[in-house]
Formats: C-alpha cells, sequence, structure tokens
C-alpha cells in the first residue's frame, strides 16, 4: 500500500468514526471484527461503512453525511476514481440490495432537456419526491 | 468494465430467470418501481436516488404495443445498471429508444444492448431463432414468444448468427440505419437505399412484396464492386406502417475466395505503378 492510499484509507476512517469516544457503538462494535488477517484494510473500512450505511437504512433513517462519505472515498480507492471500473458482479451486488429508506437526493438532471414540457416536468417532480419518500412501510406490507 | 450485454446476462443468472423474464420481478429486486405515465414527450424516464439503488421507470402509458412498453422498461433498467449512466439526463424519447442509428449517443445505444440482452437472453433464443435458417416467420415466432418487437428480434438474429446477413430499417423512404452480422463483410450505403427496384421501395410505392425471401438483384443492395463478389440476395421486406417504415432482412451467399479471379503475376505489375511517376491511377 503506498503512502496515498494509507493517506486516503486514514481519512475515510476519520471521516467514518472521527474520536473512537464519540463513535455510534454500531459502527464502533464491529470495528475490530472487520480487521482479520490477510484482510484488505480498503475493503475492510468499505465493509464497515456499508454494514453501518443499511443498518441506518433498515432502522428507516437517514444514512449520515460522514458514513455517506466514507463510503463514497473509500469505493474510490478500491475502484479506481471512475464507476465504470466496476465489474459486474459487484454492479448487480450493489443493486440486489436496494435502499428503501427514505433518501435525500434524486436525478434531476431531466431539467435540462430541450423535448421537456410543463406537464412531464410536474410528472418527473412528482415522481422524485415518491423515490424520495420512505418505502420501508410498502415493503412490509 | 463488461459490455451492457453482459451485464444483463449476468443480471438474469443471478435472479434465476430462465426464458421471458418478468420486468416487474425483475424491477423489484433491484430497488426499481414501474409507473405508466400520461406523458407528452417522452416514452421512458427514469428518476433514480444518488445515495444507492432506488428508483421509479416511467413508462408512457399510451404506447400501443406491449413490445415497445417492455423495451422502454428494459432500456431504463439498462441506464439504471450501467455504472457510467449514473449522472445523466434520463428522458428518452421515442426516437432514441429500440433504435441503432449511428447518430445517437453511446449511452443510448448502450442501454439498447442491455434491452435487447435482457429481454432475448441468448441462451433461450439461440434454439428457437434456427440461425441457420434465416427467416422473419421464425423472428416473429419468437417475437411474441418473448413479447419482443419483431425489429428488436430481427437484430437479435443478426448479431447471433454466423450466415452474411442484414438487417436494414428504412422510414420516409430512407434507409435509417441497419445492422450486419459479423459474416457480411461489406457496407451499405444506406444514403442512397432502399434502390428502385428492391422490396422494399416497392412497399413505399404501395407495391406488395414476397411474403418469404425472394431473390433480387445484388446491385440493388450493394455496389457494384461488393455486386460483383457474392453469388445471390434473398430479400424479405415487411411493411410497418404505423412507423412509415420497412424492415427488411437481407440474406448473401459470398463468393468463395477461391472463386476470385487469379492476382496478377508479380513479373506483370509495372514498377512505375508504385512511385509518383505512374501513368495510370485506379479509378
Amino acid at each position: 500500500m503506498d503512502e496515498k492510499e494509507i493517506k486516503a484509507l486514514v481519512k475515510a476512517i476519520d471521516q467514518l468514526l472521527g474520536d473512537p469516544l464519540r463513535a455510534d457503538a454500531r459502527e464502533l462494535e464491529t470495528l475490530f471484527a472487520e480487521f482479520g488477517e490477510g484482510r484488505n484494510p480498503a475493503q475492510s473500512i468499505f465493509d464497515l461503512a456499508a454494514r453501518a450505511a443499511q443498518q441506518y437504512r433498515l432502522e428507516g433513517s437517514a444514512v449520515p453525511a460522514h458514513v455517506a462519505e466514507a463510503l463514497k472515498s473509500v469505493k474510490k480507492s478500491l475502484l479506481g476514481e471512475s464507476m465504470g471500473a466496476l465489474n459486474t458482479v459487484d454492479v448487480i451486488n450493489e443493486a440486489l440490495n436496494p435502499i428503501y429508506g427514505p433518501v435525500r437526493e434524486v436525478s434531476y438532471a431531466f431539467r435540462n432537456r430541450r423535448e421537456r414540457t410543463q406537464k412531464d416536468t410536474d410528472l418527473l417532480e412528482k415522481l422524485s419526491g415518491e423515490v424520495k419518500r420512505d418505502w420501508t412501510e410498502d415493503k412490509e406490507k | 468494465m463488461t459490455s451492457p450485454s453482459e451485464l444483463a446476462s449476468h443480471l438474469l443468472d443471478r435472479l434465476g430467470i430462465q426464458g421471458k423474464p418478468d420486468l416487474v420481478q425483475v424491477a423489484q429486486r433491484i430497488g426499481l418501481r414501474i409507473v405508466e405515465v400520461d406523458a407528452e414527450a417522452f416514452d421512458g424516464s427514469l428518476v433514480r436516488a444518488l445515495d444507492g439503488p432506488k428508483g421509479i421507470v416511467a413508462v408512457k402509458q399510451s404506447l400501443r404495443e406491449i413490445s415497445r412498453k417492455r423495451f422502454t422498461i428494459a432500456h431504463e433498467i439498462g441506464h439504471y445498471l450501467i455504472p457510467s449512466h449514473r449522472n445523466l439526463e434520463n428522458v428518452c424519447t421515442g426516437g432514441m429508444i429500440e433504435s441503432w442509428q449511428k447518430g445517437l449517443n453511446k449511452p443510448e445505444l448502450e442501454a439498447n444492448e442491455f434491452a435487447v440482452e435482457l429481454l432475448l437472453p441468448t441462451r433461450y433464443v439461440r434454439e428457437p431463432l434456427q440461425l441457420n435458417d434465416p427467416s422473419l416467420k421464425t423472428i416473429g415466432r419468437v417475437a411474441s414468444q418473448f413479447e419482443t418487437s419483431l425489429t428488436a428480434t430481427t437484430l437479435r438474429f443478426v448479431s447471433l448468427t454466423d450466415l452474411p446477413c442484414v438487417a436494414v430499417w428504412s422510414e420516409g423512404r430512407r434507409a435509417r440505419w441497419y445492422r450486419r452480422s459479423d459474416a457480411f463483410p461489406f457496407y451499405l450505403s444506406k444514403e442512397i437505399l432502399p434502390c428502385d427496384g428492391s422490396f422494399a421501395y416497392g412497399l413505399f410505392e404501395g407495391s406488395n412484396a414476397p411474403d418469404d425471401f425472394a431473390e433480387i438483384p445484388a446491385e440493388t443492395w450493394l455496389d457494384r464492386q461488393d455486386a460483383d463478389r457474392v453469388v445471390r440476395v434473398l430479400e424479405h421486406s415487411i411493411g410497418l406502417p404505423n412507423y412509415d417504415a420497412v424492415l427488411t432482412l437481407l440474406q448473401f451467399e459470398l463468393k468463395d475466395v477461391g472463386d476470385e479471379e487469379d492476382p496478377p503475376n508479380i513479373e506483370d505489375l509495372d514498377p512505375e505503378d508504385f512511385t509518383v511517376r505512374r501513368k495510370r491511377w485506379p479509378r
């Protein structure tokens, strides 16, 4: 592991846990179990952050910004800068673990399209609100 | 990164889907909901969470053919899963979906490629498509079975067959795009196609066309040089009046390499032909 990778890893741990004394118990209790022998430390941090994020989602809470940021930065160091570097297995694995809880941001890029009409824009705005909504209860029905 | 069709194939494997996929089931497993909407200017749209896998595929309610609705949904699932599409503008108008024009941008072509493999999985269509016996009738039966359009299924055939074949889509009396099989070595001049004399041209003129493959002069579809290199050309064209379009499947019998004229003897070549002082230039 080179110096740049080590720095990125340290930053990710810092983002995820901050001061260990003030860390969330859910994040802390799995920390030591993650760093087993022979494991890639970046992968361990990624798995830890992913598990924490999943736990928040299962509880219907929004994923805290520091966990989301840690996930993002470790993913970059694991996969390179481009999302295009993801392989098929990773892409499908990620898709098969969808989010049901509320989300904060949705893709709004359709606003820039020339073909848009006001009616279509309103329609897509409404759908964006639906994506942001918590689907947990719908899933349980 | 693997290809969009490999991604679709892997998704079907992981979901244990055999044969025709149930798109609602596929969508549910990957955090997508499908809704039909009263859209004005788009056929399909993907509204997605930026935080992770969650989103809605909106499909235009008024699309008449179920095959087009299915293709639109599969196309949007492609945008959802292909990693490099995550930050795209994702409203897809009719001309982008189920079209293979070179003018389309790469993400749209990739989403189409994904959709074809998702809807017509290679492993399940190879046999029913009868890849060694081209026939739009057979292709039509597979299209009905998998609820896909004749066009998409014909392209699937062309992409899988080992025979020299070409599918041509003409609209408004002009060839808009074509797809050739790996075994077909020439290019078509689509700017001047379909030519007078082809069954496709006749359909635009209001004539009838044979309801199966029929032989046609090679120059009808190929330039003279390429036409000299084929034994015969078979054409089957079908009019699609709803689109003011004609779908054509061409099958070629190529001359064996051994049938070509013998190359000139090396002693017959004029050395000056390879210098700036050459007197005769090839036309």
